[in-house]
């Protein structure tokens, strides 16, 4: 064995010490370069929808730098999840373990356009969607008895200083906590801002920008 | 020689007895010739670690046909690299993330991207130059790099991100940086990176979903994380390869805080949880300790690598878990209270002062009975002036930016000390102190990042700069060395 190490590291030691950096910092590279090219094509040729957003706390909405957000999907009701009572009869243990995927599935809504809401969730990837639906791949964070929490990785809108005191400023006072339903409810009469997200045939989605008072608030490029 | 390292006391017996040769050369009691057979002799005859695991690169090569006092400097300026290489990494990670908001992220990428090819290169130009001790800081910069970028990304891009595959990639990367570059310093970062990467998983896998609970979800999976094995046995081999000693105790490390947070979190409920920690941990420790002694009589001499690392860290493992136990409410106290207290409160408290001011007279001993140089002795007087000063001193001589520039200066001053007489106490205890106040210069600078970042980055290039010195400095002793031995005897003596 220890031998095998050492004609492997020798093999090693025989190529240049720059060239060996030289390949390192290449793959480094790569690693970080295929986050943005795969982070730009998503935002380039996802598929746009805009979902309503709901702070986790309104009056220090840009706690840091970031604005961490809370959609209508981010806790989701395991009777909304349509194949959890058939995943907890023959699906077994795994199934059911807190972390995993959940597909979130999103339909047009009629009633209140431009925004998209929350359908249905699945333990297994969706078979068929309909024209007007799309699907998130995200994680469970954690599940109850009656309810799983869900993390789909647009979670945070980082931005700089003054814009986020400004964007606080633009969307404080739209929502109130409602002590029946335990959690925050848009004001009467208040225009509800949104995310503008980009999702492609995988489910991954990634934030484009935000929507307020009808307004696309776009999320600049790398420039 | 073929490359490898001598054993340390063979080092330091070549060393003197060069010393010795050119002594009776430039007396005239032996000739160079006689002197030079005789060097070559013991150096041929010398114990050698290992020469096939170790390094063969041309700094490493011409290192080891260095003089013995030139090696122990190297290992000076090395270390001084390295702890350069840690602090100008957080300086770095801190400047960017405080001017965020001020450079484009165009600029923001520039930034850290040019930091990884810098710092990589670097370090292999470093190696090249002067050898793998010197570019160990500059490897383990590039590792660092490697996450900010990664880090940057995901903020530029709004990512809320998954930190287990972040840990994961980060981890891989740094290991293979380490395991390609025959680094340690990148191995062990990548290791501990592995470890938080496990962490995470098993928190995700358990903890997280039911710490608010009273008993465990439904069907949760078995809590045990089996991939985290893979890198520890990567790291595990590079310690035996390449006789890494220091990576050798971060695997044991390791693997007993991936064995305690898995058997943490066996319990069905989170106050058996608490339970099964209380009363599973000490047996781990135990279990380690006694493998350690097995590992110790073992004929394989890699395997003896983890031997003294598991016996000690398996045994603070058992006793301070019951330790913690005990004294749980005493520590709570004392902990309270030192949060509690402002700096010059603590800093002029008793124990202290006694302690700085004992230093201080030991150093004078030390110098007074020829044992240590005057300037060796300097440090310590230092600080012990300064703190037994305190009440008199100005107010901005008794911030905290002095207490820690002064503490980084003794520890600074521990580990040189350490390595000129070869003790690895006092190397050991300057490392412990410079992580402490590193680690306490953070704490105090939260809230004022720029501040944080400033001070890294400025003891960082001041590191930087002395280590810089340190091998000029040693270059031209060694030139100097040289053509004092070149001189012929009766020449000297000639009047």
């Amino acid at each position: 064995m220890m031998r095998m190490l050492r004609q492997l590291w020798q093999g090693v030691e025989g190529l240049s010490a720059w060239l060996r950096m030289v390949a390192v910092l290449v793959a480094f590279t790569i690693v970080i370069g295929g986050m943005i090219w795969q982070r730009m094509r998503l935002l380039q040729t996802g598929r746009e929808v805009i979902v309503p957003m709901r702070p986790v706390d309104p009056r220090d909405l840009f706690r840091g730098h970031y604005a961490l957000l809370n959609y209508d999907f981010s806790r989701i009701e395991t009777s909304r999840v349509r194949d959890f009572d058939q995943l907890r009869n023959n699906g077994g243990r795994s199934a059911f373990s807190p972390s995993g995927t959940i597909f979130v599935v999103l339909r047009k809504d009629p009633a209140r356009p431009p925004f998209w809401a929350f359908s249905h969730a699945l333990l297994k990837p969706p078979e068929k969607l309909g024209r007007e639906e799309v699907f998130l791949r995200c994680k469970r964070s954690w599940f109850g008895a009656r309810a799983i929490f869900v993390n789909c990785g647009i979670e945070r809108f980082y931005a700089p200083k003054e814009r986020a005191l400004k964007l606080e400023r633009e969307l404080r006072g739209r929502w109130r906590f409602d002590r029946n339903r335990g959690r925050m409810v848009p004001e009467e009469g208040a225009r509800v801002p949104g995310v503008i997200l980009r999702v492609n045939a995988r489910g991954e989605a990634a934030i484009a920008g935000l929507y307020v008072d009808g307004k696309r608030i776009l999320v600049d490029g790398l420039l | 020689m073929n490359g490898g390292e001598l054993a340390p006391s063979d080092e330091a017996y070549l060393g003197r007895l060069r010393a010795d040769l050119s002594r009776w050369v430039r007396e005239g009691r032996i000739s160079p010739q006689l002197a030079e057979d005789l060097a070559r002799d013991a150096q041929a005859h010398a114990r050698q670690v290992d020469a096939s695991a170790s390094s063969t690169t041309s700094g490493e090569s011409a290192r080891s046909a260095m003089p013995v006092p030139r090696q122990r400097g190297n290992r000076m300026v090395g270390a001084m690299f390295t702890l350069a290489g840690v602090l100008l990494a957080a300086g770095l990670l801190s400047f960017v993330a405080a001017n965020w908001d001020s450079m484009s992220r165009l600029a923001r990428l520039a930034w850290v991207m040019g930091g990884l090819w810098g710092g990589g290169l670097l370090a292999v130009w470093l190696r090249e130059k002067a050898g793998r001790l010197y570019a160990e800081g500059m490897f383990l910069l590039t590792a660092l790099a490697f996450g900010g970028a990664m880090a940057l990304v995901a903020q530029i891009f709004h990512i809320s991100g998954d930190p287990e595959r972040f840990l994961l990639t980060w981890s891989m990367g740094a290991l293979a940086l380490g395991a390609l570059m025959g680094s340690e310093a990148a191995s062990v970062a990548g290791l501990l990176l592995a470890l938080g990467w496990s962490l995470v998983a098993i928190g995700e896998l358990n903890l997280a979903p039911w710490v608010f609970m009273t008993s465990r979800p439904m069907g949760s999976t078995a809590p045990w994380h089996w991939p985290f094995l893979l890198p520890l046995l990567v790291a595990a081999g590079l310690t035996m390869l390449h006789r890494w000693r220091w990576l050798a105790q971060v695997v044991v490390f390791a693997l007993l805080a991936w064995l305690t947070y898995n058997l943490a979190t066996l319990g069905a409920s989170q106050r058996a949880m608490m339970e099964s920690v209380f009363r599973l941990l000490p047996f781990v420790g135990l279990l380690a300790a006694l493998t350690g002694v097995w590992l110790a009589r073992a004929s394989n001499e890699e395997a003896r690598l983890f031997a003294i690392p598991l016996i000690w860290q398996g045994t603070l493992h058992a006793w301070g878990f019951s330790l913690l136990v005990a004294t749980g409410d005493l520590m709570r106290r004392v902990l309270r209270e030192l949060a509690g207290g402002g700096l010059p409160q603590e800093a002029s408290g008793f124990w202290p002062h006694v302690a700085l001011v004992a230093l201080a007279l030991l150093a004078l001993a030390g110098v007074v009975t020829r044992r240590i140089a005057w300037w060796e002795a300097l440090p310590p007087l230092v600080f012990g002036l300064w703190q037994w000063g305190l009440p008199y001193w100005p107010a901005f001589l008794v911030s905290k930016w002095v207490a820690g520039g002064l503490s980084l200066m003794l520890a600074v001053w521990l580990m040189a000390l350490g390595l000129e007489h070869e003790r690895k106490g006092l190397w050991r205890l300057g490392m412990a102190l410079f992580g402490l106040a590193v680690f306490w210069l953070y704490v105090v600078t939260i809230g004022s990042l720029l501040g944080t970042a400033g001070f890294f980055l400025g003891a960082g290039l001041l590191l930087l700069v002395l280590a810089l010195g340190g091998w000029r400095f040693l270059a031209w002793l060694e030139r100097r060395q040289g053509e004092m031995n070149a001189q012929p005897p009766h020449e000297e003596e000639a009047p």
